[in-house]
């Protein structure tokens, strides 16, 4: 049975409230937030409403620039375009920075059997790639590793001294271990925040400048996003990054903002659009404000139960209030389990950045999730036994013995869980009438 | 029927309820100011890892950039167009007659900016910017930085290890 490090769950837990904390320092500073997070969300509305007019306008002022847009209506069409993109043009080794849709569409495994090496180049996901796991939050991908963990891995995978564990000599030995990378990968790709309708433009907002360097030095650069990217215009980049990293990270604004459009000098510029079920979810009435999402973490980050289990709890890729929702979506059967990892607090709603009614999703989901005919059997039967004093009183005098019998024959409540004691001794009615 | 096809095939099945484009002028007109931007945008720099300062007359751009660094093996100095108050961006055009890589590869990074050019928040900057389709632009706040090991600030994770900002009047 695997051992819980408390010791780590706590400091998820106040690591992830202190960034919570930051985040609302930098709000409460700002007077108009409320009317910022009011503007994001109906931009978002308009913007997810008029996605075909949007998407036209995009393709037409990305291919004007000198672009070349492809569309993917699923993750293995996705795959197929950039999985052919690179083998055409001869590409061995390629850089990418973070994106979840790649996460989402399985592209790295995709590329490697086709045996092309692809390097994640953020450092939270070169860590995790190197662990040979998956992110546990869409911002912060290591946030469940120690600083030993990722020493012992450094000094494994790129030589750092034994025992060194200083978090600024690991970022520097990945660092130089990268820029080798950067300056002989053929091709290097995106995520997108923001596509810009009225300019065709991509934006990509980053801190580390990894996505800068991988798309400044080779020849041919990918940006793909799914079709939720899309706003209107420049002016309402002016409300998003005002929203985006205050949020995501406490920051007043990322490093980086950079918007592409044009290919550079000699190189190529390809853009792939994706569906991959967003158009089944803009046909959801009670989930298509899911679409509104900026992907900004920050309903992780205040989430009472994420904060404490953690991203690998949940069974969607995307963890917290948002996975749970974007899990339902994506498998209702598949990933209803974690409707369960949910107090209904609605912490995440009034944090939410383009205010997505994540409590609100979660609370209708699960009047449409029917139990299981084992579970629902359990609680009929619960139902009968706790209906009459004598029915309870008997279960409850069987169940002790019933209980320590089981275990002693080894019976487990399930998988990494032992079966709990019933209250010891005295029941509540006897504790009453002793009194 | 292509995949772009099918997509939109599906948007349009799909149906939404139909919202209006938002009107951001109130909230663009009531969005914070600053009494001083100028000494705001320099506060905000400093915030985000950089350096900064005014330029002294007579004085030139080289020799201060190499005052702010003066330990920099090699500073690159490049032209931005203006600043944010809110939180310290320079922007950056297509650079001309040099790779784009050179805002990211270098160690030292000296942005130099007019000193009236400072607009007090995003939605200015953009408004600047206007709905004119450009190659390539970006902001910039400080050097690079990442907070992946246990939520430490590093400074210096691909991009550039230091960023000066210098004003020109």
């Amino acid at each position: 049975m695997r051992k819980i490090d408390y010791a780590k769950v706590d400091w998820q837990d106040e690591t992830l409230w202190l960034v919570r904390g930051k985040r609302d320092r930098l709000a409460k500073a700002i007077p108009e937030w409320e009317a910022l997070r009011d503007a994001a969300s109906r931009l978002k509305l308009y913007s997810n409403s008029h996605l075909p007019e949007l998407l036209e306008q995009f393709e037409a002022k990305a291919t004007a620039a000198g672009a070349v847009v492809h569309w993917a209506k699923d993750a293995r069409e996705y795959r197929e375009i950039i999985g052919g993109l690179l083998t055409g043009h001869g590409v061995k080794r390629f850089v990418k920075s973070k994106s979840m849709l790649s996460e989402e569409c399985g592209l790295v495994p995709y590329l490697e059997s086709l045996g092309i090496e692809a390097i994640e180049t953020d450092l939270g996901e070169r860590i995790i790639q190197l662990m040979g796991t998956s992110p546990s939050h869409i911002v912060l991908p290591a946030i469940h590793v120690k600083r030993e963990e990722v020493g012992r891995l450094f000094e494994k995978e790129m030589g750092t001294e034994p025992g060194n564990a200083d978090p600024t000599y690991l970022t520097h030995a990945a660092r130089r271990n990268l820029r080798e990378k950067f300056l002989t990968a053929d091709a290097g790709m995106t995520g997108a925040n923001f596509a810009v309708a009225s300019t065709g433009e991509v934006v990509v907002c980053t801190n580390e400048g990894n996505a800068d360097m991988g798309t400044s030095i080779p020849k041919l650069q990918i940006a793909a996003f799914g079709i939720d990217k899309i706003v209107p215009d420049r002016e309402s980049l002016g409300v998003f990054t005002r929203l985006l990293a205050r949020t995501a990270t406490g920051q007043p604004v990322t490093t980086y903002t950079t918007m592409y459009s044009a290919p550079r000098e000699g190189s190529e510029f390809h853009i792939v659009i994706v569906d991959n079920g967003r158009s089944r979810i803009l046909a959801d009435r009670e989930h298509f404000r899911l679409l509104n999402c900026l992907r900004c973490g920050g309903c992780m980050n205040t989430c009472p139960v994420y904060r404490r289990i953690g991203g690998y709890a949940y069974s969607y890729f995307i963890p917290g209030p948002v996975g749970i929702n974007l899990g339902v979506m994506a498998d209702a059967k598949r990933y209803r389990d974690n409707l369960s990892a949910c107090s209904l607090c609605a912490s995440c709603s009034s944090l939410c950045p383009a205010k997505v009614d994540l409590a609100d999703q979660i609370y209708k989901a699960r009047q449409h999730t029917h139990a299981s005919a084992k579970k629902a059997l359990m609680s009929k039967g619960m139902g009968l036994v706790m209906a009459r004093p004598w029915t309870l009183e008997a279960a409850l005098c069987a169940g002790q013995a019933g209980m320590k019998a089981l275990k002693a024959c080894g019976v487990k409540w399930g998988k990494g869980r032992e079966l709990p004691d019933i209250a010891s001794r005295k029941s509540y009615k006897k504790l009453r009438d002793d009194k | 029927m292509t995949s772009k096809e099918q997509i939109f095939e599906a948007l349009r099945a799909a149906r939404p309820e139909i919202f209006e484009k938002p009107d951001l002028s109130a909230l663009k007109r009531d969005s914070l100011r600053y009494e001083d931007p100028l000494a705001q945008f320099c506060e905000a720099v400093k915030g985000s890892g950089g350096k900064v300062r005014l330029l002294r007359a007579g004085e030139d751009v080289p020799s201060a950039a190499r005052e702010l660094f003066p330990d920099a093996e090699e500073i690159t100095i490049v032209p931005g167009r203006f600043g944010v108050a809110e939180n310290g961006c320079v922007y950056l055009p297509e650079p001309e007659g040099r790779p784009r890589v050179d805002y990211f590869i270098s160690d030292v990074l000296v942005l130099v900016i007019p000193a009236d050019a400072i607009v007090p928040n995003m939605h200015d900057a953009f408004d600047r910017l206007g709905e004119t389709p450009t190659r390539y632009g970006i902001f910039i706040s400080g050097p690079s930085k990442t907070a992946d090991i246990e939520q430490a600030l590093v400074y210096g994770a691909h991009g550039a290890r230091s960023v000066g900002v210098l004003l020109v009047r």
